[in-house]
């Protein structure tokens, strides 16, 4: 039932020590660091929460979240690290339909010098089947 | 004679159904969106401002299909009288009908008012994202409305492109700028509409005292805006409010029933005790020392001191204070 599950995952910054499968472009003077993950959930109602660390000298962070239900509705709120909400939406699909539907809705965001610290994508799934991509550059 | 009573009634009855269809609340627009947009243009209610970036394919209340110049038309006849929040939104080619795009160049939606009786002309000039430059026409309140949409989303992108100091400035400077709007206007749902784009946390104790002004301002209002925006401060649901009270009414029976409990445990115990006993017991609680009981009581000091730890045995006591606690 509480079946999420993180079917991909690429994290950034070779400093983290993280997946090798990491898409990265160095483009220099400026570092440039591309990531992303897609979690998929089946009949799910559990909340999960994503952080994003952004490094201090981060001078630019563009994220994009984009989710496609199939089932039931999901929730996803972006929090930055001083705990202000910086985005929220929700997507879902007819209740007891019991027809063939997609629900997608895609949030993007593009900040120059972000707060630097854990970032925060609070997932609140409620009954719902489908997936959730996470996309997030840095430009150092 | 027949033939001009004929002609003047034809043109009453025309006159009454032209008058009727003038009636008939819509909206308008012409939208010039490339290639890779889809034709079809959906209408979707919105309950509440909490739901404004809220897409679900129940909220779509009507659809309709751009024509090659991007002019298209829904009806509003079957709308409330009440102003509600409406969405037009357009989906890329193959998403869901049911997608929404928020920020970026794919921005696919405008909110609106409306009720059965408005008659709203759009335009949007080609931009990006595609509803970018739209302008309402014959619609004071979408105007207002919509400046605050244009606002609060010019500013937000010039103060992502800024540095953390400057975008903080910005920030605030829009927050305070869209309260002032939203204390000065006199158009109930546009003014909850700038607080909520403001962005000014209902859980915060910052700005309480604005907020109690507000709503004090629009007390009279009581559609279903006003109520969620109420419902979301502590203190005004008044579902949490009945549900304190009933807590605080359990926690003191049990507090009352408790206390009623200890003090009959209590008084059996003291019951428990020899007339001596209790005799002795009352000279411990006035902190009479062992030889003033002696005295007192006309008894030896061993006396007193095997009173004493059948006292603290009986009432499963250990010292003198919790005797005077007791």
């Amino acid at each position: 039932m509480l079946s999420m599950l993180i079917v991909g995952f690429m994290t950034y910054g070779q400093g983290q020590g993280q997946n090798a499968s990491q898409q990265q472009q160095q483009q220099d003077p400026e570092s440039f660091f591309t990531s992303g993950r897609e979690i998929s959930f089946a009949d799910d109602s559990k909340g999960e929460e994503i952080t994003i660390e952004i490094e201090k000298d981060t001078r630019i962070f563009e994220l994009k979240i984009y989710t496609i239900i199939e089932k039931g509705r999901v929730s996803v709120d972006i929090y930055d690290p001083e705990n202000n909400r910086q985005g929220k939406f929700s997507v879902g699909t007819q209740l007891n339909s019991g027809k063939n539907e997609r629900a997608s809705g895609e949030f993007s965001k593009h900040l120059r010098e972000p707060i630097a610290g854990k970032w925060r994508i609070k997932i609140s799934p409620s009954g719902a089947s489908g997936r959730i991509n996470i996309e997030t550059s840095f430009v150092q | 004679m027949i033939r001009y009573w004929i002609v003047t009634l034809y043109l009453l009855i025309s006159q009454a159904v032209l008058s009727q269809e003038s009636d008939i609340g819509f909206i308008s627009g012409q939208l010039e969106v490339d290639t890779t947009w889809d034709r079809s243009v959906y209408l979707s209610h919105i309950p509440t401002f909490e739901d404004q970036y809220a897409m679900s394919s129940e909220m779509i209340v009507s659809e309709t299909i751009m024509d090659s110049l991007g002019n298209f038309t829904f009806d509003l006849s079957f709308l409330p009288t009440s102003i509600q929040l409406f969405r037009i939104h357009i989906t890329k080619k193959g998403d869901s009908r049911a997608s929404l795009i928020i920020g970026g160049n794919d921005e696919n939606h405008l909110l609106f008012l409306a009720n059965r009786e408005s008659q709203i002309k759009l335009h949007c000039a080609p931009a990006t994202p595609p509803f970018d430059s739209a302008v309402f026409f014959n619609s004071t309140l979408n105007n207002s409305f919509n400046q605050i949409t244009r606002t609060a989303n010019r500013t937000r992108q010039k103060a992502s492109n800024s540095s953390a100091a400057k975008r903080r400035f910005i920030e605030n400077k829009l927050r305070e700028d869209l309260l002032l709007f939203a204390d000065t206007v006199t158009l109930p749902l546009v003014s909850l509409y700038a607080v909520y784009v403001s962005g000014i946390d209902a859980n915060t104790s910052e700005y309480q005292a604005w907020r109690s002004s507000f709503l004090g301002k629009w007390e009279k209002e009581n559609n279903a805006y006003f109520k969620a925006f109420r419902n979301r401060i502590p203190g005004n649901d008044k579902t949490n409010y009945l549900l304190w009270s009933m807590g605080a009414f359990v926690l003191l029976s049990i507090g009352f029933l408790l206390g009623k409990f200890a003090s009959s445990r209590k008084k059996k115990a003291i019951n428990s005790l020899s007339v001596q006993e209790r005799r002795v017991f009352e000279l411990l609680k006035k902190g009479v020392s062992n030889q003033e009981i002696s005295e007192e009581c006309n008894i030896g000091i061993s006396t007193v001191k095997s009173h004493v730890s059948n006292i603290y045995s009986k009432l499963n006591i250990k010292s003198r204070k919790d005797v005077m606690d007791f």
